[in-house]
């Protein structure tokens, strides 16, 4: 018997073991007193020194364990953007755990291993491996999410995540099997040595192509797979579905995006007619049903569900430019997004229980900031210059035109249209309505969060004016693909 | 990149640091510190600006021009944009005026403003309008200057109608943003035009091109030019588009004197001096800017002649000056334009402010016949409002009669002797109605009663500042009957290329017939003003019983020839009209209509998506079993 | 010997020694039985119960515990076959693979996964 060592190249995999290994020194820092900067502290340090790692690796190409993870620009793109998420979730944790009064090493050694699991997803080149990530990641949003067990509707949300979850992760591993019946084998670059020697079975591997498109579209919440997403955000600690309604969107865009890249020669148009219609009806849907809503943060969980099917429209056109505008969309995203999440925080901290649009009723006068803030992230939500939301929008829009795809932009264009009314409800309620009192007592320490949702709140315009710089940086990286 | 390339940013930097720190946090300031910001936001970058501008006389001939790029704007295939600022002799001059002007309007308006309740919301304004304008003047290519000249506009609207709870002063500045809009639309369409004829939006690009052999054609040439003089007749109130000045006196005193006399109305011309490459090459125009400088010159005079709100006359002649700027534009003589809008800026602001404390005195009075024997009682204000008017009257040795008299010259070596001649009596009517308003106002019989309140040091130490440079400025127009003054050498290299010729048309003819016209010209024009001086203060019985007379024509004066009745006549009426008939048909049958039912229409469908959305699990659960067999079944289909 | 006959002897040997059991406590028990002594489970689970009825969480930590080790008793045996093939290399990812389970328990412990009553 003949044992050849599997070529296992640990600095591949440098930023994840850090990951753990802060994670799981996490685990033991129970709820003690003092500690209340150090744990999001030890967190948020871990984060940024991979995130400081990470791009050390660029251009490299650095492969790990036989190839099946492989650090190529794309991934390291992706995983900063998954890491300015994550720190940025941990910064929200930190005032929500404040507000509640507990200091859970746990709960962010949870947001570290699901990192781990999308900096695995988004690196990986085996579907096994991205798999595997995949879970990673899913385990702990299950147990994130259901973290405060004295929640009934955390507790509901959660199950109602895990067993969905359950099932869609089931019907991944079938496209897996779908995939290795095709090809025999479970790399994503399999498929392109196929094609040349054209040795595979197209019946199979479109099946397959269905099948993972299905999973990953319950992980960004398309429709139809998106129905776990507005229950899951209002029951989650808003601190995680702040990080839940953007971090494993960019991961599950990033295999999305690999996948149809390699499929699409082989199959031709096939693929794309599953993407089209998760698009059209996450857009159409999303928007619409968003209409009614009078809860803030479902408004926003069907706002997210609208913008994923704007994004999956750059699906449409990988090699083209479609690649480089769903990037552009999803880092943009990241900050509005995030930032809308960050000005939810601030508001219910006082609350306490769910949060109506109607309870923000003018909060200008009390909060001008915040309210600014918020209503930057609204705009840029809607898609109207000058913010950066105008440009993700416009990119998105203009492949798919070049792409042939007019009516899809048509219906697109139009759902931006019915979106406006929500996100200016929004803005409205805040600055011409009555003052209702409701959350006017908003106090405690705020002065990071708020610093950061400045950032967010500038950087949103910034990039609305000068979207050009990182325009050129995702060229540089899909220049290697 | 160099210590005056970084300090250039700082120019418009100061204000809008200005703006940001009172609009932001000013709430929580006292009056002190908001006039302290506000009044730093423009002294330090005017110490700036002076600095820079000595550096500029030092500097060689080739490196005038400063520039410096902040970044690229806008790039596409058909015409890339930069953020960057440019300061040559031209700019620079503008970036003095505007920043010595306004730091002396911004001491004035201290006190001026002191008791009104929007005293935050005024200098915020006042220093969003010094950004705006900065950037228009320093601006290095035709889109980044016209975000200044809409920026400028935006303030005027602002501050014009300051005051909004007074109907009035509302409609003044709706009426200003109105017609200054039809302006600007030939503004854009001259800007579209000329990046699709040359590509480049960039002044030094665009005056590189158009020296060299383009082979672009005059038509083209002629049509861009006539557009961008279109957006510059709105903003610098030209005739026809004039109507909104004489009602945008609403706005504060300072106000006026700032935006709507020493400043932005006189963007037109400075934006006209600055496509003078454009213009030279599209011979038509020039003839066209001088004729209808001309009118508006003449005809505003006129108007400024049956006025008695003391504002208005100096509304009207300030369209009526800027009439002559447009003259000397027209005429080929940019650098006589300019140095025209210099001393107007000056002696114009000077008379606005003066103005200004003439109405603080007598609690808000503007009619001039309300007033008399002012000069008994204002003593400085009085002396400083003389001066004013010499200048404006262009009176030897003053600074207005230098830059007038280069005009009048220029015009007549360009269009010849008719229409000098016409020029001329806009000269001497302009005298005439300045030795009316003093005689009316200062001179005289008292014909107020009340107390006066007299000003203080703050407000008549600007009126003295600009009294002393309405006299000084002149200097820059010496040595007399020579392209080649003092100011012409300041501004140099700006039109170097485009003057060139002109001038050596000018040095080699003779002197002779221009000294007669000059002395002929002044001293008819101190005699008109002394007569009216007598008429208007000692004989203003017989002035009464001649206007009493001539009643019918002094109502049609003091309308401005009725013009904003014409306009309501040709196009207020049938536009309502129009939009009457918009409104109840089209927009609320059939646009509401659709609107409405779709909007109803899309949250019916909204509720049924949420009704779908029943939290049971099991739906869930069969939905994604939906989507997936879906899918696969179709993928199945499609399989080729 | 065949392959298949060695997997019939072993078949035979494990159907043997699970006849061989219950042959066994067959005439060693003692008589007469009980009622607990006839249910499957002696040490207290009633296999067959409704549906209503509830049962301790406590039960599942246990079941998850013993997952750690029948998980990690699944890899090391085969391992174990292939460890002199692997040399240092394997011994190493052994340590690593252990350690992991170690620090999960540990920290099952701290938690208090080990202690039944609270």
């Amino acid at each position: 018997m003949n044992f050849i060592a599997p070529n296992v190249n640990i600095i591949s995999v440098m930023p994840e073991i850090l990951l753990l290994l802060s994670g799981t020194a996490l685990l033991f820092f129970r709820n003690c007193a003092g500690q209340g900067k150090a744990i999001p502290g030890i967190a948020s340090a871990a984060i940024i020194l991979q995130g400081l790692m990470i791009p050390t690796l660029w251009g490299n190409n650095i492969a790990g364990f036989n190839s099946l993870i492989v650090r190529d620009n794309f991934s390291i793109l992706f995983q900063t953007m998954v890491g300015a998420t994550a720190l940025l979730a941990v910064a929200f944790s930190h005032y929500y755990l404040k507000q509640r009064k507990v200091s859970e090493g746990e709960y962010y050694a949870l947001i570290l291993y699901a990192v781990v699991g999308m900096n695995v997803m988004i690196a990986g080149r085996d579907l096994l491996v991205i798999f595997l990530g995949m879970e990673i990641l899913s385990l702990s949003l299950y147990v994130l999410v259901g973290f405060f067990r004295d929640i009934n509707e955390s507790m509901e949300a959660t199950v109602k995540y895990f067993l969905l979850g359950a099932f869609s992760s089931a019907l991944f591993l079938l496209g897996i099997a779908f995939f290795f019946g095709a090809l025999g084998a479970t790399g994503i670059d399999n498929v392109t040595t196929a094609i040349e020697q054209s040795g595979f079975n197209i019946m199979l591997l479109m099946m397959a192509a269905a099948l993972l498109c299905t999973g990953l579209g319950f992980k960004i919440a398309s429709v139809p797979f998106h129905m776990w997403a507005p229950d899951t955000y209002e029951g989650a600690p808003i601190s995680v579905a702040s990080l839940l309604s953007v971090a494993p969107k960019i991961a599950a865009f990033a295999v999305l995006l690999r996948i149809v890249l390699a499929v699409s020669p082989a199959t031709s148009q096939v693929t794309s007619y599953t993407i089209i219609a998760m698009a059209v009806a996450s857009m159409i849907i999303g928007n619409i049903t968003a209409l009614r809503q009078t809860g803030l943060i479902r408004m926003l969980a069907y706002s997210g569900i609208a913008q994923v099917g704007f994004m999956l429209i750059g699906l449409l056109s990988p090699e083209q430019e479609g690649g480089p505008a769903l990037m552009f969309y999803l880092s943009m995203y990241i900050l509005m997004n995030m930032g809308a999440f960050g000005v939810a925080i601030v508001f219910s901290m006082v609350e306490g229980k769910r949060l109506l649009i109607n309870d923000l009723s003018g909060i200008a006068a009390h909060r001008p900031f915040l309210s600014l803030a918020m209503s930057i992230f609204m705009i840029s939500l809607a898609g109207i210059p000058p913010t950066a939301g105008f440009f993700a929008k416009f990119y998105i829009f203009k492949t798919a035109i070049e792409a042939g795809y007019l009516w899809i932009v048509v219906v697109a264009v139009i759902m931006t249209v019915v979106s406006l009314y929500y996100y200016f409800r929004v803005i409205m309620v805040m600055y011409m309505s009555e003052a209702s009192d409701k959350l006017s007592t908003v106090s405690g320490d705020v002065t990071v969060i708020a610093v950061l949702l400045g950032v967010l709140a500038f950087a949103t315009i910034l990039f609305g004016i000068m979207p050009g710089s990182i325009i050129g940086i995702i060229s540089k990286a899909l220049a290697f693909m | 990149m160099t210590m005056s390339g970084m300090s250039l940013y700082f120019l418009p930097l100061a204000p809008a640091l200005g703006v940001l720190i009172n609009g932001l946090a000013g709430k929580h300031f006292s009056r002190q510190m908001i006039a302290i910001v506000a009044v730093t936001a423009v002294g330090v970058p005017l110490l700036i600006a002076g600095w820079l501008c000595y550096q500029m006389i030092l500097a060689p001939a080739t490196t005038k021009a400063m520039t410096a790029t902040l970044y690229q704007w806008i790039s596409t295939t058909a015409v890339s944009i930069n953020i960057g600022l440019l300061l040559d002799p031209l700019s620079m001059v503008m970036v003095l005026v505007v920043l010595f002007i306004g730091f002396f309007i911004h001491i004035y308006s201290v006190v001026y403003m002191k008791e009104d309740p929007g005293f935050r919301r005024f200098f915020v304004y006042m220093n969003l309008f010094i950004f705006f304008m900065i950037i228009l003047v320093m601006a290095d290519n035709l889109a980044l200057m016209f975000v200044g000249w809409e920026g400028v506009g935006l303030c005027s609207y602002l501050l014009i109608g300051f005051r909004h709870e007074k109907k009035s002063a509302a409609d003044a500045g709706r009426k200003a943003f109105v017609v200054n809009r039809i302006g600007d639309f030939g503004f854009i369409l001259g800007i579209l035009l000329v990046i699709v004829t040359f590509h480049t939006v960039q002044f030094s690009e665009l005056s590189k091109i158009l020296a060299s052999h383009h082979g672009i054609s005059n038509l083209t040439l002629t049509i861009a030019a006539l557009l961008l003089f279109t957006g510059a007749m709105g903003k610098s109130a030209q005739f026809p588009l004039h109507v909104w000045l004489p009602d945008a006196m609403e706005g504060p005193t300072p106000v006026s004197a700032l935006i709507h006399a020493a400043t932005m109305v006189n963007a037109g011309v400075y934006f006209m001096c600055r496509m003078a490459p454009l213009l030279q090459q599209a011979p038509y125009v020039l003839t066209f800017i001088a004729v209808i400088g001309l009118i508006t010159a003449v005809y505003a005079a006129l108007s400024a002649l049956g006025q008695d709100d003391i504002k208005k006359v100096l509304a009207y002649s300030t369209i009526s000056q800027i009439g002559f700027m447009f003259i000397a534009v027209g005429s080929g003589i940019f650098t006589a334009g300019m140095f025209h809008l210099v001393t107007h800026g000056i002696f114009k602001g000077l008379l606005f402010l003066g103005a200004g404390a003439v109405m603080h005195a007598l609690h808000g009075e503007l009619n001039i016949y309300n007033m008399g024997d002012l000069s008994g009682h204002l003593k400085i204000v009085a002396a400083t409002f003389f001066i004013g008017l010499l200048a404006l009257a262009g009176i030897f040795p003053l600074s207005g009669f230098f830059s007038k008299d280069a005009i009048l010259w220029g015009a007549f070596e360009q269009y010849g002797s008719w229409y000098w001649l016409l020029a001329v009596v806009g000269a001497l009517i302009t005298a005439l109605y300045c030795g009316k308003l003093f005689g009316v106002a200062f001179l005289g019989k008292q014909n107020f009663s009340g107390t006066i309140h007299k000003p203080d040091a703050v407000i008549t130490m600007p009126l003295a500042v600009l009294a002393f440079c309405a006299v000084g400025t002149g200097v820059f127009g010496l040595p007399m009957f020579t392209p080649n003054t003092l100011f012409s050498r300041i501004m140099g290299s700006s039109f170097a290329p485009t003057e060139a010729g002109h001038a050596v048309a000018v040095a080699a003819g003779s002197h002779t017939l221009e000294i007669v016209l000059t002395v002929a010209v002044s001293i008819i024009v101190i005699t008109v003003f002394i007569i009216a001086l007598r008429i208007f203060s000692i004989h203003r019985d017989k002035a009464a019983l001649f206007s009493a007379s001539y009643r019918k024509t002094g109502e049609f004066l003091h309308a401005g020839f009725g013009m904003d009745g014409l306009y309501d006549l040709l196009w207020v009426r049938p536009y309502e009209w129009i939009a009457q008939i918009c409104h109840t048909v089209i927009d609320r049958i059939i646009i509401d209509g659709t609107v409405n039912g779709t909007g109803k229409m899309a949250n019916a469908t909204g509720g049924l998506f949420s009704a779908l959305h029943s939290g049971q699990l099991r739906y869930y659960a069969v939905s994604i079993l939906a989507g997936v067999f879906t899918f696969v079944s179709v993928t199945y289909f499609l399989i080729p | 010997m065949a392959p298949s006959l060695s997997l019939f002897v072993y078949t035979l040997l494990v159907v043997g020694t699970a006849v061989a059991i219950i042959l066994l406590s067959h005439f060693l028990g003692k008589r007469p039985l009980t009622d607990e002594k006839t249910i499957p489970y002696e040490c207290g689970m009633d296999p067959l119960d409704t549906r209503k009825h509830r049962f301790s969480i406590k039960y599942y930590i246990v079941a998850l515990l013993f997952v750690i080790f029948d998980v990690e008793i699944v890899f090391i045996y085969l391992w174990a076959i292939s460890v002199r093939d692997m040399g240092l290399f394997g011994l190493l990812e052994m340590f690593i693979f252990v350690g992991i389970l170690l620090v999960a328990f540990v920290y099952a412990w701290i938690k208090g996964g080990l202690t039944w009553e609270s």
